[in-house]
């Protein structure tokens, strides 16, 4: 009785999960700023080259598209070959990611490499990494 | 008691007000943020084979050295030629599917072999040249050449 007077029948509070909401979701928010890259819809038009024992990378620019029939785009925009390095600009970038279609004829992506133009950079061949089977 | 109902009003009048955070807009930020995120991102299944730059297979460091393209074999060096067309590597008069190039990896290297020199024939796709650089840089091939303007046909 006395205990009930002293102590006020005070409404319980309820506990506030924004804090966690927040917190969870920011966390997934930098789970996908690191994991995803940003891709325009023509980039995942092509069927990659498959590997499957190399190491997962982030998908850099500039990306060079090539598809099925040996049209170009760079970074969403078409070019042809002898314009590659022009759109890429007076100071050329240290490397160049190029995105071919897995059956596209490799003299078509050996050309590329071997342009006077593109001297200087770095060629890498985007593939898609297929998680390896099992050993049996 | 009417003393007392003064003194508690005065109270009130004292008691430092209490400004609340409302977290429903940030998390609204959040949640915009993340379904931006979500919608415009995949996740990477990419993996970067050099072409050129002289890194090997697998690493995509942007400092490597420009390799020397023009430097011709020496001639102690342990080198072997493939003719690369699709679906199959051809050395000398042997032929081999891609599919078994890794199980051959082993021999080459028990032989001393660093170096490869691939002619891409005619039929050869971007699959077939991603499939040899994997398997070489894999199995630690110091060297690997690709020859472009091979006009041999292959199978």
């Amino acid at each position: 009785m006395r205990a009930a007077r002293l102590s006020p029948n005070r409404p319980r509070r309820q506990p506030d999960f924004s804090l966690a909401i927040v917190n969870i979701v920011l966390l997934l928010v930098f789970f996908f700023l690191i994991t995803g890259s940003l891709v325009q819809t023509g980039e995942t038009s092509v069927d990659l080259a498959e590997t499957s024992n190399l190491p997962l990378e982030r998908l850099p620019r500039p990306l060079l598209l090539i598809d099925r029939q040996g049209d170009m785009a760079l970074d969403g925009q078409a070019v042809l070959a002898e314009g590659v390095a022009v759109a890429l600009g007076q100071a050329l970038p240290e490397a160049l990611y190029v995105l071919a279609d897995s059956n596209l004829p490799a003299d078509q992506l050996m050309a590329l490499t071997t342009r006077p133009d593109l001297q200087g950079v770095s060629l890498r061949l985007v593939t898609l990494h297929i998680r390896p089977e099992p050993a049996p | 008691m009417a003393g007392q109902s003064g003194l508690s009003l005065l109270d009130a009048g004292h008691r430092p007000r209490r400004y609340g955070f409302a977290l429903t807009p940030l998390a609204d930020a959040m949640f915009q943020l993340l379904i931006f995120f979500m919608l415009t991102s995949t996740l990477s299944p990419y993996s970067l084979i050099a072409l050129t730059g002289g890194a090997a297979a697998g690493q995509s460091s942007i400092s490597g050295q420009p390799d020397a393209q023009a430097a011709p074999p020496k001639p102690n060096d342990a080198l072997v030629i493939w003719h690369l067309s699709r679906g199959q590597i051809r050395s000398g008069d042997q032929n081999l599917p891609l599919a078994e190039l890794a199980s051959l990896m082993p021999a080459l290297t028990q032989k001393g072999i660093d170096e490869v020199l691939i002619f891409p024939t005619r039929s050869a796709t971007v699959q077939d040249i991603a499939t040899v650089l994997e398997v070489l840089g894999v199995h630690g091939v110091a060297k690997v050449r690709l020859v472009s303007g091979s006009q041999v046909g292959g199978g």
